[in-house]
């Protein structure tokens, strides 16, 4: 109980900051998402258009790439080439999302059986009608859990933008790493996992609804 | 199970088994003990200083354990007895461990009160000073310093509202030595101040994105970078004095332990410190190597 | 009419699929290709609707090159059903099966009735199955919503491939009768391809029977069963059943030219000689111009020497015409005697019916049936 009031005093003295954190990881994370989604659905589905297997197995390298540098390494090459704060906050992690975008889109659109897309040509639907009304709604499911587990790694990653300036979380956990106060190690973390949580159940229903659609 | 798969676990059970065991025995039949050390290379230093006389001096062997996040997690090893020594900082005392701690920059009171409070609560004796200070300092670049004749804090309040400051995560939510402490002492503010990590932060103002940072007195990047740190002339930053602490139950068994730190109580300077750390970090040499040349040129390793 | 004239498909890896095919679908009739796995009869279909091109020939579709038809255009006015019916798993029954009259932009009303009429017609009720999802139904009616999809927009060409190979063998019967129903209804030209020759034999109208790219035969499955044209197409039909249809040797198998005939201008007397000296109780009388008058019996002429051989002829005994069935023979065997006369269209004595032999061939017929059962 001690540990309860003490909290809220804590939260009560400091939520305006702690907003701040809060907001700041939201921009960042829904940034990056917006836009690896907008660069990776769309290259994933022209992958599984690809003929060449040489080409595609190139962009999974570079993605793969991307994921294997070290976080303090790929912030440290993106001050000379960005500055610091929100913009190399940004690329850096659009960069360490678009593998498993990526993958998971690719795989999804590859997920449609070959006689779905077959009866589809056959019965005289053009690529396009049979990309929007047939496969792309068919992988929807798979495409939509890629971005949602997705999703969920960036708002987890975003701690790291506290690296380079860029605020969010991150800042507020290793303050508390830092200035040993476990309170802002706990509230940083409840805080991604509640913001983790929630935009995952808001997918869930975007994924019903336009299911139904 | 393949054999690397087995090899592989195997290995990770033995190491259990060692840390596990605590006090082992060293190759001369003496005792293993262990210190640790944070991330910042002069706490290493310091923990490879005692390795190299205890090892040199003694039967025993010394393990570090290095790269821990804070002095939190030094202190806990301290408790759970996963650590025997280890390098820490008086100023952190006044680090949310203890209520009824009084804040002061006042390098003697600081460090009474790290003895006392931290001796007591964790059973250690917290050594007097090795010599060196690693507190928070504001520096800025010195072409700027020297052209706006800026030489301390209180000079720079008529530039700050134009200046971008980089800190590390923990400054801007620290409550006596942090940024609100500074801002009520000083009575200014900067532009913007960004959190981040100290390695980019040096990245940040030698690439310009930056025009303050929050240094460390010893950060060999100060010369690196060409930096000036600004003369705290108001006594904001609390003392942050490094001392070598031990478990109070390891010397009293071991008293020729207790000796030896006590020999490098005053032992190295700041500028001292910062040349080794520069060696290190900078010139990547290893800290071993730079520790050992220290030690012989003091005439304490032959 | 579909005409596929000296088609070829040369794959980009250089495989032949196919060489030099000559094939006419016929306007309303059940077409079968059939053969072993990798004979072509996929591809051949797949040029109908140019999911395959071919590399040589041309086709021809009711007098017009397949490819001066824009293959979207195309693909629209022929049904498709593939393998594995392939219905649209994010679409309701009623959007699968209104997929092409959708894409023709049909009016929404007009949909709504055709895909009504189409459930009605395989007796799936609309009401209950419109707004379903493909899993949730059985097998079997997801095929038979394949089908009707496939029969939507109206086409006159329909492809089926393999429709049924993925059914548990009960549904496969249910929907071979369907099938055939509705065709009797609709009567489209369907291309339907399958390995299963129980079922070419079942549903086809037209057998082609594929091998490495070429047609080995192609006709009804009678033609087919009864002149199999190779080893490779017995085998491809198998010993069974071409047991199982394996007909009664035609009736001309079973006349006995090793007769005794009586002339109606002898006497009685040397009638009677002629008879007891080969050992028969009845003879079949001709006229002198070879024609059949009729039967005559020893023990008739025994009581009656006295008369004229002609007045004791039996015109009214049973005859076997030349033309007839040998199953239509067998069927009045029992009322038939030890050596009825054949007799041709012309009235003509022909010969006399050997009903040793006719048993003998019907026990090894049964035999045959029996033999793999």
């Amino acid at each position: 109980m001690e540990f309860l009031s003490e909290y809220l005093t804590y939260w009560s003295e400091d939520y305006s900051s702690i907003l701040d954190y809060m907001y700041e990881h939201i921009l960042i994370s829904f940034t990056v998402i917006i836009l690896a989604v907008a660069i990776s659905v769309p290259l994933a589905i022209y992958m599984t258009k690809m003929k060449s297997n040489k080409i595609k197995g190139l962009i999974f390298n570079i993605a793969n790439v991307f994921q294997t540098i070290p976080t303090i390494a790929m912030l440290a090459i993106m001050i000379p080439l960005m500055g610091i704060g929100f913009r190399p906050a940004v690329v850096a992690l659009l960069l360490y999302s678009l593998l498993p975008l990526l993958r998971n889109t690719y795989s999804g659109m590859e997920s449609v059986s070959s006689e779905i897309v077959e009866a589809a040509k056959g019965m005289g639907f053009s690529t396009f009608q049979r990309l929007f009304k047939v496969e792309l709604p068919v992988a929807f499911p798979y495409v939509m859990s890629g971005i949602r587990v997705t999703a969920v790694y960036i708002i987890s990653w975003t701690t790291l933008a506290a690296l380079i300036g860029a605020g969010g979380l991150g800042d507020l956990v290793l303050a508390g790493i830092g200035y040993n106060d476990q309170y802002m190690i706990f509230t940083g973390t409840i805080l991604a996992i509640v913001i983790a949580v929630s935009l995952d159940l808001v997918l869930g229903r975007i994924e019903k609804i336009v299911k139904r659609a | 199970m393949n054999i690397k798969n087995f090899l592989v676990v195997s290995l990770v059970a033995l190491m259990f088994l060692i840390t596990a065991c605590g006090n082992d025995s060293s190759a001369d039949g003496g005792e293993v003990f262990t210190a640790s050390a944070a991330k910042n290379t002069d706490s290493k230093i310091n923990v490879q200083i005692l390795k190299s006389l205890v090892e040199d001096q003694t039967s025993h062997e010394v393990e570090i354990v290095e790269d821990l996040p804070a002095s939190a997690q030094i202190f806990a090893g301290i408790d759970r007895e996963e650590f025997d020594f280890a390098n820490l900082f008086s100023g952190e005392v006044y680090n949310n461990y203890f209520d009824d701690v009084e804040y002061s920059t006042n390098p003697e009171k600081t460090l009474k009160q790290a003895q006392k409070f931290f001796g007591e609560e964790y059973d250690i004796k917290w050594y007097d000073p090795v010599g060196f200070i690693n507190n928070y300092s504001i520096a800025v670049n010195r072409d700027f310093a020297e052209k706006n004749n800026v030489e301390n804090l209180t000079q720079l309040e008529e530039f700050a509202d134009e200046m971008v400051l980089g800190t590390d995560n923990a400054w801007i939510e620290r409550d006596n030595d942090g940024y609100k402490g500074f801002q009520e002492t000083y009575g200014y503010k900067f532009s913007e101040a960004r959190g981040m990590d100290v390695a980019l932060m040096y990245e940040g103002i030698a690439n310009g994105d930056l025009d303050v940072v929050t240094a460390y007195t010893v950060d060999p990047q100060l010369k690196e970078y060409d930096l000036k740190v600004l003369k705290d002339d108001k006594h904001f930053f609390p003392p942050y004095e490094a001392s070598l602490v031990a478990r109070n139950s390891v010397i009293e068994e071991y008293p020729e332990i207790d000796d030896i730190v006590e020999s490098t109580v005053g032992l190295i300077s700041t500028e001292e410190m910062t040349d080794l750390i520069y060696e290190v970090d900078i010139e990547k040499r290893s800290i071993k190597e730079v520790s050992e040349e220290f030690l012989k040129e003091k005439g304490m390793l032959d | 009419m579909i005409e596929l004239k000296n088609i070829g498909k040369t794959f980009d890896d250089g495989f032949q699929a196919l060489k030099d095919i000559d094939l006419t679908f016929e306007e309303g009739k059940i077409n079968v290709l059939i053969g072993p796995s990798g004979c072509g009869k996929t591809t051949t279909m797949k040029l109908l609707n140019r999911l395959v091109d071919y590399t040589q020939g041309e086709i021809l579709i009711d007098e017009e090159n397949i490819k001066d038809i824009n293959p979207i255009t195309l693909r629209r006015k022929m049904g498709f059903v593939i393998q594995n019916i392939g219905l649209f798993p994010h679409m309701t029954i009623y959007n699968n099966v209104a997929t092409v009259p959708k894409l023709l932009k049909w009016e929404k009303k007009k949909i709504r009735n055709r895909v009504v009429e189409l459930l009605e017609m395989v007796n799936l009720d609309p009401e209950t199955y419109m707004l379903r999802y493909p899993s949730e139904l059985s097998g079997g009616q997801q095929q038979r919503i394949g089908v009707i999809r496939a029969l939507a927009a109206e086409p006159s060409t329909i492809l089926m491939d393999e429709p049924f190979s993925a059914l548990d063998p009960i549904s496969r019967e249910q929907l071979q009768d369907e099938l055939l129903r509705l065709q009797s209804e609709i009567n489209k030209t369907i291309i339907f391809v399958t390995h299963d020759m129980d079922e070419a034999i079942k549903i086809a109208d037209q057998i082609i029977l594929m091998k490495d790219g070429n047609i080995v035969q192609k006709g009804s499955p009678q033609q087919i069963l009864e002149n199999p044209a190779n080893d490779f197409v017995k085998d491809f039909i198998g010993e069974k059943r071409l047991g199982m249809d394996r007909k009664l040797p035609q009736l001309n198998e079973f006349i006995s030219k090793d007769y005794i005939a009586v002339s109606d201008d002898t006497s009685v007397e040397l009638a009677m000689d002629k008879m007891i000296a080969n050992q028969i109780a009845e003879a079949p009388v001709v006229k002198h111009d070879g024609s059949y008058a009729g039967v005559i019996n020893l023990y008739e002429m025994l009581s009656n020497k006295d008369q004229n051989l002609q007045d004791l002829i039996n015109q009214s005994s049973s005859v076997i015409t030349e033309e007839e069935e040998t199953e239509n023979v067998l069927k009045k065997l029992d009322k038939l005697h030890g050596s009825t006369p054949i007799i041709s269209a012309g009235n003509a004595l022909v010969g006399i019916l050997d009903k040793d032999k006719l048993l003998q061939a019907l026990k090894d017929v049964t035999e045959g049936k029996s033999g793999v059962a």
